[in-house]
């Protein structure tokens, strides 16, 4: 077993890293929204297609990778439409290539559906500039939909600045259902935001218990405050592991990649809210405020609990499974 | 221990049922009520003694003997009915008892009555951006000039401070002496040039707090409350009402009985969530947690009404109150689903404004003394374990 990056997947790595660094740099609360420029390097770098085949102009690299690039732009709270635009590519691959292959460019975008009630109004997420959308149904299959039509659908202010949000009352035309798998990758790509978001958390916070001093020295000498930090960083090395784990088990389309995915959810949603709860506690009052950065990241643990099944969703599935072999 | 309340006390639970029936029918309670109505059941209120008991009458209270068993009664009967309480904010719930403490007669009488009748709004002027949860450390300065101080200094997380005419504020007076030492407690008039103050938005749109600015701004030699140097144990006078309005189990039981509501009202495949399994312990968890702190409060009000030390649990209640939100809070936020990726604003739709309660309940682990400063108060005060190197309670 070798869950270390190989020098190849480390570049990539930087390479994103050093994108996103000069795009979205973690200055102040604003929402950091997608920008032309970030849209059209996340297209040119391969980004949308980097787990899919060429044949629809895909990278051809695996989940491994793709978990890697949603663990930064988790880091870096980046926007949400590349990890829906992702997922819709992978669930129109089969039935759709042209549509796949449009996404893998660029040129077409998904949002996202959500409603856990059976009745409207529905929630649409960052759909104002798509042209398809994903939802999860009641039985966990991934179901790609057209546009929302313009004419049934209200604007409305969403938790989090950085997702455009409205409310639509009739579900869009439904384009068609992914294969199983989509569901899966969908869980792993938000679970390694989750995470990534959770390191943040944790950089930010201890970042600020070195320089910021309270009774004459760094508040980080304070066993209340450096063991809170020490507890975040137990949490990020878990789920980072189980996030490795559980790519390279749907990599490889292991039999247990279900129940490593949906155990990884729960433990990186887990993280992403504690972390960033105690995150926000070790920053004071400037910490609740919306000049700080924190609070999108705790805006954006919300959404990203709401996205493929949150917390008790996944914890209620997870029972299902039989424990994996050793 | 005896859990009825006497004959006595009885009495004037009717006593107060039938002047609020009369003075505050019930048939009008959802009508608007003009200020000046709200004003006149005030007045009304105070000549009958259910209003400011602990302020003389001399100074617009009602002036009565101290039964705390009977402020709980009035607070219930009033509650029960939603007829207007005291004037809400930092006046009277900090500076007037800071006053009554410490105050010069000239200076309750000035202050005391356009307080309580909510005229005057008084913003708390602690916090600065290098003295947090060290208080203590603040810079703020006033220098006596003649007969007035001259102030220069940075206020933060300014508590009302949009609102409020008036500011107590804790400032330097005494850069030589230890830190502690060096502080005294001033009245300061903001509406005069020097003082700028910037809003400051909270993350779920609130604007309740802000910062001051303050360059050469002037208040007169006696708007000192306490003598010099001596600002530090007279505003504790003051946190010490904060932290006991912070830590009231009333709010939270009202808070419990909604979500509760919540639950009756929710839908969660097809079935009520409060048939759930899962909701119902974390329901029932919540309960017994905020019951219990009611009791401690039963608990204070006994020691308090026989004039016993109140012992440790007023120092545990604002970090009980605390968790508690947060655990309402969250069991909210599982309850409303999506709804809570929603922010409460004028085009509310329902569920979603629980999403305060959600993102703020963070804010109320900070605000008032932090539950880390919490927990080094309850170890030294109430515990008497060392003082931590450092580390101010």
């Amino acid at each position: 077993m070798d869950l270390l990056l190989t020098s190849e997947q480390e570049q990539i790595v930087e390479a994103i890293a050093a994108v996103l660094g000069d795009e979205l740099p973690l200055t102040g609360g604003h929402p950091r929204r997608m920008t032309r420029s970030l849209w059209q390097l996340a297209s040119d770098l391969g980004w949308i297609g980097l787990g899919l085949p060429m044949s629809v102009g895909g990278m051809q690299a695996s989940t491994v990778e793709e978990a890697l690039l949603f663990h930064k732009i988790g880091y870096h709270c980046g926007p949400m439409e590349l990890l829906f635009s992702v997922i819709a590519a992978h669930a129109a691959k089969d039935s759709n290539p042209a549509l796949c292959e449009r996404l893998v460019k660029g040129e077409a975008r998904a949002g996202y559906l959500i409603g856990t009630s059976l009745n409207p109004p529905w929630l649409a997420l960052a759909m104002a500039n798509a042209e398809v959308a994903v939802r999860l149904d009641a039985n966990d299959q991934m179901i790609l939909h057209g546009a929302v039509p313009l004419t049934s659908h209200e604007q409305i202010c969403g938790l989090d600045p950085a997702v455009d949000t409205m409310s639509i009352d009739a579900l869009p035309q439904i384009l068609c259902v992914a294969p199983a798998n989509v569901t899966s990758r969908g869980l792993l790509l938000v679970a390694a935001m989750e995470a990534g978001l959770a390191r943040l958390a944790l950089d930010l916070a201890c970042e600020h218990a070195k320089v910021r001093e309270q009774f004459g020295k760094a508040i980080g000498s304070f066993q209340a405050v450096r063991h809170a930090c020490a507890d975040m960083a137990v949490r990020s090395e878990a789920v980072d592991s189980q996030l490795a784990f559980a790519a390279a088990s749907l990599a490889k389309e292991s039999d247990s990649a279900f129940y490593e995915v949906r155990a990884l959810k729960c433990l990186s949603i887990d993280a992403a809210y504690r972390n960033v709860r105690s995150a926000i506690q070790i920053f004071g009052a400037i910490g609740v405020t919306d000049e700080h950065v924190m609070h999108l990241l705790l805006k954006r643990t919300h959404l990203l609990d709401a996205l493929f099944g949150n917390r008790s969703h996944q914890l209620d599935r997870l029972l299902a499974y039989p424990f994996p072999d050793s | 221990m005896d859990l009825n309340i006497n004959e006595s006390d009885i009495g004037f639970r009717d006593e107060v049922r039938a002047f609020l029936a009369s003075c505050w029918p019930k048939a009008d309670k959802q009508r608007n009520r003009s200020q000046k109505d709200i004003a006149l059941f005030r007045q009304r209120a105070i000549e009958a003694g259910y209003l400011y008991r602990s302020i003389p009458r001399r100074y617009g209270g009602s002036e009565q003997a101290y039964n705390i068993i009977r402020a709980e009664i009035i607070r219930e009967e009033f509650g029960r009915v939603r007829a207007p309480m005291e004037v809400s904010g930092n006046g009277t719930s900090m500076l007037v008892p800071t006053l009554l403490d410490c105050g010069t007669e000239w200076q309750r009488e000035q202050f005391i009555r356009p307080t309580i009748s909510g005229e005057y709004v008084w913003a708390q002027g602690y916090s600065e951006p290098g003295a947090g949860s060290d208080l203590a450390a603040l810079k703020t300065s006033a220098v006596l000039t003649g007969d007035q101080w001259v102030i220069n200094g940075h206020k933060i997380w300014t508590t009302d401070v949009l609102k409020a005419q008036f500011m107590f504020a804790l400032v330097r007076t005494e850069p030589d002496a230890p830190k502690h030492k060096g502080i005294s407690y001033l009245l300061i008039d903001l509406r005069q040039p020097g003082v700028t103050v910037r809003p400051l938005k909270q993350l779920h749109g609130g604007e309740e707090f802000g910062e001051v600015f303050l360059e050469n701004v002037k208040t007169p030699a006696d708007w000192i409350v306490g003598n010099r140097g001596e600002g530090w144990s007279v505003s504790k006078t003051t946190l010490k009402h904060e932290r006991s309005s912070i830590g009231n189990a009333k709010s939270y039981m009202a808070m419990y009985a909604r979500l509760y509501e919540l639950a009756a009202g929710t839908t969660r495949s097809g079935l009520p969530a409060i048939q759930d399994p899962v909701i119902r312990v974390e329901l029932a968890r919540i309960e017994a947690l905020v019951l219990s702190q009611q009791y401690s409060s039963y608990r204070q009000f006994s020691r308090a009404a026989v004039g016993k030390d109140p012992g440790l649990s007023p120092l545990l209640n604002k970090l009980v109150c605390t968790g508690i939100g947060h655990r309402i809070a969250a069991l909210a936020q599982e309850l409303i689903a999506e709804s809570g990726l929603l922010l409460p604003s004028a085009q509310v739709r329902g569920a979603e404004k629980w999403v305060n309660q959600i993102v703020g309940s963070l804010g109320v682990a900070i605000a008032g003394g932090s539950s880390n400063i919490q927990r080094n108060i309850i170890a030294e005060r109430g515990l008497d374990l060392p003082r931590a190197q450092g580390e101010g309670a």
